[in-house]
């Protein structure tokens, strides 16, 4: 079992923090937090633009934050690695330039269970193209996406499938790797939402055999600072795509009648990047790896397993996850007592959980539910943190006089 | 932060069983709180500048729905400009701008003020006043 509460200051500043929180967001080590913070005191300018060491060192360790993120995701061109805000960023920025090749009367599909980030850029792509947005449902019982759900759905307009690795609601593993290879043989293009896959479970696209044209996920869901996501990118599709913002950095030439376009991945990064949060990525990447993203994914997997089976002993409490648990997500509701009422009770006991719809409204509604609770396990939580939770859906269910 | 103040006797009783959610005619406004899904839904019946009967139909957490239900209670028969002047007042309360004691003489909405120690569920109180208000701002 892993024991790494002493590995992330947070715990030390609140002595009684139980997180469980960190599908919202992770905490973040000091081997992160320190790098960073020697960095910003001996090393920090901008990058690409001084001759000067210091601007030279940081673009190094920039470019070194890119180099790992390919070989982390198991992709071998780290310059279709482009860095973002966040997931939400880098799906808008596919929605918007990949998004320009497409017309009416295209398809695309999603699945019912995406979060509103890979929900809301292709319903508005849609209506403003004449697009049609076809949806894939879970099945309600198992809370499982067969994939012939989402392949029966396919025609010969379907241009792109947009799915969720991983569900932020119900920890449902979608079937992204028989999709990607039946997308492949009709020439659909397939982008992945990775936000909620990639900070626990090993990947490398390279072995799997599987070319998903576009990946896309958050780093400070994976220990890194917020304000950098990530966009992996096909390097003949990226060529193809209009820059999606526009400026500084990503120009090769401009004159007053013309712009042309740096390379990539430059021409997709406009502008300042969060240096700090792109260089907080490799050390959190290294981090992690250090520790074993297989190793990861157990210990969540246990503590979650768990949670869900002490959980499931108290009367009235319902937990929403599929039968094969693989990661620390525990979505549930205690009948007669709604969920931000739950996490309220838990707070005054130091329980941090999240509740509500989690941005991923079509599928509560789908499910029949106003609202979930939802506790999320890493790799800092422990049987204790387990204990936690239990003793604070007793304590809802005892000021709720049920 | 001590939680029971909040989810005391008079509060849960409100939440579990709610007042006045019933079809009425009447100018009608919903109210929605889109980071935690708490709906409401304000039926006002407004005659000869009073507000004769309300209607308060709420799905969503304790306090929202307390606060509904307390709402519906205590407002109905007044003049739409009392309604008004008591909108603002509450208002004011939950958020913390007036002293804890202002209301010691309505015990409901005294019971309802442990939310201004809960910067968050403040919201959730507030949301089926300012539906009440935007409701009466309609019948203008």
């Amino acid at each position: 079992m892993l024991d790494l509460k002493n590995d992330f200051p947070v715990f030390r500043e609140n002595s009684d923090l139980c997180f469980l929180d960190s599908g919202a967001s992770a905490q973040k080590p000091s081997y992160v937090i320190d790098f960073v913070s020697d960095f910003y005191r001996k090393t920090y300018a901008n990058i690409h633009r001084g001759v000067y060491k210091l601007s030279w060192d940081t673009t190094v360790l920039y470019d070194k934050a890119r180099e790992k993120t390919a070989e982390f995701i198991g992709v071998n061109n780290p310059e279709c690695i482009i860095f973002t805000k966040n997931t939400t960023e880098s799906i808008n920025l596919v929605a918007y330039s990949f998004g320009n090749t497409l017309k009416e009367g295209d398809e695309i599909i999603v699945s019912i269970m995406e979060h509103h980030a890979n929900f809301v850029p292709w319903q508005m792509l849609a209506k403003k193209k004449g697009i049609k947005l076809k949806i894939a449902y879970i099945d309600k019982n198992t809370l499982e996406l067969p994939a012939e759900n989402i392949t029966s759905l396919i025609t010969e307009k379907t241009k792109l499938i947009a799915l969720s690795m991983c569900s932020n609601v119900l920890g449902t593993i979608s079937p992204f790797v028989e999709v990607c290879k039946v997308a492949k043989e009709k020439g659909i293009k397939v982008l992945l939402d990775g936000a909620q896959y990639m900070p626990h479970h090993k990947i490398n696209f390279t072995e799997l055999g599987i070319e998903p044209d576009f990946v896309v996920f958050s780093g400070h869901k994976l220990c890194s600072f917020d304000g950098v996501g990530v966009l992996y990118g096909k390097g003949e599709l990226l060529e193809k795509m209009e820059p999606f913002l526009t400026g500084g950095d990503m120009i090769e030439t401009v004159s007053i009648e013309e712009t042309t376009f740096a390379p990539l991945p430059n021409k997709f990064e406009a502008g300042t990047p969060p240096i700090g949060a792109v260089i907080s990525l490799l050390k959190a990447i290294e981090y992690l790896e250090n520790i074993g993203l297989d190793k990861i994914e157990e210990h969540e997997t246990m503590l979650a397993k768990e949670a869900i089976k002490r959980l499931k002993e108290i009367e009235g409490v319902h937990v929403f996850a599929p039968e094969k648990v693989s990661n620390g997500i525990v979505s549930f509701t205690i009948d007669g007592i709604h969920p931000h009422d739950i996490a309220t009770i838990f707070a005054e006991d130091n329980v941090c959980i999240r509740a509500g719809m989690h941005c991923a409204e079509p599928l509560i509604t789908y499910l029949g539910q106003d609202s979930f609770a939802r506790a999320t396990f890493y790799l800092y939580n422990d049987l204790e943190d387990v204990e936690r939770l239990i003793k604070a859906v007793k304590k809802c269910k005892e000021v709720f006089r049920l | 932060m001590n939680i029971d103040p909040i989810y005391q006797e008079v509060i849960l009783d409100h939440y579990k069983n709610p007042r006045n959610c019933k079809e009425i005619e009447g100018i009608s406004e919903k109210g929605h709180n889109a980071s935690c899904g708490d709906k409401v839904e304000v039926v006002a019946k407004v005659e000869d500048g009073k507000l004769k009967d309300i209607s308060v139909c709420t799905k969503g957490c304790a306090i929202c729905t307390a606060s509904g239900s307390i709402m519906s209670e205590k407002i109905s028969g007044m003049s739409i400009e009392e309604a008004e002047k008591f909108i603002e007042k509450v208002k004011k309360y939950l958020k913390g701008e007036l002293p804890e004691n202002e209301f010691d003489d309505i015990f409901e909405l005294k019971a309802l003020s442990g939310v201004r120690r809960l910067p968050v569920r403040i919201k959730c109180a507030l949301l089926p006043w300012i539906t009440l208000e935007n409701t009466l701002k309609k019948g203008k």
